[in-house]
């Protein structure tokens, strides 16, 4: 339960989430979600570790990016 | 058989930088289909279109990598665009230097029987005078402008920003076709008007054919000209979602997606100055020399232009010309350029013109080989 994931609406949104993170520094993943239902399916997620949640939400928000759902399990 | 030299880049550009050859032929080997699938693949390829999106963004200082939708070439984005942001009843206003990119999909929606209508403005003069045509074109229904930021006839370059303003303070929406001078010219779309801008990724910015895309001004939202699969909200029949996915349906070209960044990368490497200054001074040893030639003919010299030159040997079908300078292994392009509307303006509309479009690649004994062989044609 240490890896979170963000829902974004496609994959360019959650790519452009991974790119500020990782200029700020964070580690972000790149992941495809089997959770389907979350978004309607062919969704992906951004895995990050738990302890830097708040702030890759903090982060993401600011630019005005939109997370749909953040996710315990893929 | 003599070295071959390249002057129609204005079709597309020729050589390819090596870093872009070298691209193509690895994506080949590494890509999946992008935003579709998680394995290794897959997740390679997506990585690879955004960082393409990125590219652009960072290279027309745009800050909404979002926004930028890719297509096959500029007359797909024109299309994407005109009928996506073409409301009932609009008036269109378009240069008279308009490529049938964009005169072809207006005169089809205007015999549409939606109302829709457009009109035409002279842009041949200088500067002053092509804003004053334009502004006296525009009426109380024009609601979208389309405008070429550079004539693929004659290479000259419109005042596309003082256009903007005039549209932004009539809000009215703005389209601009900057096929033939991305990669020539600096172009900052934080500082321009625009609803969208359209690009061919093969020609100056050096990327491979069957490659375009389309800028979005972040308030604008269009609507889908093509609907189908792109990887979001697969369970809805109808087209859904935010750009770029919405008007991306079915597989993007990742070969020439990633031929297009290496191709950013090289002209960044290169430098935008240098490759202007090189070009702008073959394109004035090129028409200074054919200017000295009894019996050529140059049209439409222009200050402000990219590197092309429009011409003919009096009393010669300019196709001819053309055939004859190909059988000196030397490519131009001849005829209308697919630019009706400009040849008309010229006079040039029953032999069309030929046209030498150089680039970076080229060098002075380019240019001189082809003034020698006009030369020669001429006395003939």
């Amino acid at each position: 339960m240490d890896t979170k994931y963000l829902i974004f609406s496609s994959v360019t949104y959650a790519l452009r989430a991974m790119t500020l993170l990782k200029r700020r520094g964070f580690d972000a993943r790149l992941e495809k979600i089997k959770n389907i239902s979350a978004l309607g399916g062919c969704g992906y997620a951004l895995a990050v570790k738990y302890n830097i949640l708040d702030t890759a939400v903090e982060i993401i928000n600011g630019e005005g990016l939109r997370i749909i759902d953040i996710l315990d399990n893929k | 058989m003599s070295r071959l030299i390249y002057l129609d880049n204005a079709a597309t550009s020729y050589p390819k930088p090596k870093n872009v050859i070298n691209a193509v032929n690895e994506s080949l080997f590494r890509c999946g289909n992008p935003g579709r699938s998680g394995h290794e693949l897959s997740l390679y390829s997506a990585k690879a279109v955004y960082s393409c999106r990125e590219a652009i963004c960072s290279f027309f200082n745009f800050n909404h990598p979002e926004n930028v939708v890719f297509t096959y070439n500029t007359t797909y984005a024109l299309n994407m665009a005109i009928k996506g942001l073409i409301n009932d009843k609009d008036e269109i206003i378009i240069s008279n230097l308009e490529h049938n990119s964009v005169l072809r999909p207006i005169a089809e929606l205007e015999k549409s029987g939606r109302g829709i209508s457009y009109k035409t403005f002279d842009a041949l003069g200088n500067d002053d005078a092509v804003i004053q045509n334009f502004e006296k074109a525009i009426s109380d229904k024009t609601r979208l402008c389309v405008i070429t930021m550079c004539s693929n006839v004659t290479g000259k370059i419109l005042p596309f920003a003082k256009i903007g303003e005039i549209c932004k303070k009539k809000r009215i929406k703005l389209i601009f076709d900057a096929a033939q001078c991305a990669g020539f010219i600096p172009i900052d779309l934080s500082s321009l008007y625009f609803s969208a801008v359209c690009f061919a990724g093969h020609k100056s910015l050096c990327g491979i054919m069957g490659t375009g895309f389309c800028v979005f001004a972040p308030d604008i939202v269009p609507k889908s000209i093509i609907q189908g699969g792109n990887g979001v909200e697969s369970i809805s029949p109808l087209q859904t979602g935010l750009l770029p996915e919405r008007l991306e349906s079915g597989t993007v070209g990742v070969p020439g997606i990633i031929a297009l960044y290496e191709g950013i990368r090289h002209i960044q490497s290169v430098g935008l100055d240098e490759i202007s200054e090189k070009c702008s001074r073959l394109e004035a040893r090129l028409t200074s020399a054919l200017m000295q030639i009894e019996n050529v003919n140059v049209y439409a010299r222009a200050k402000n232009k990219v590197s092309t030159v429009l011409f003919n040997i009096n009393g010669a079908a300019s196709e001819d010309t053309a055939a004859f300078l190909s059988s000196k292994n030397i490519c131009v392009r001849a005829g209308l350029h697919c630019s009706p509307l400009a040849h008309k303006a010229l006079g040039t509309i029953d032999m069309g013109a030929v046209r030498a479009s150089i680039s970076h690649f080229n060098t002075g004994e380019d240019i001189d080989a082809l003034t020698q062989e006009i030369q020669m044609l001429s006395k003939r």
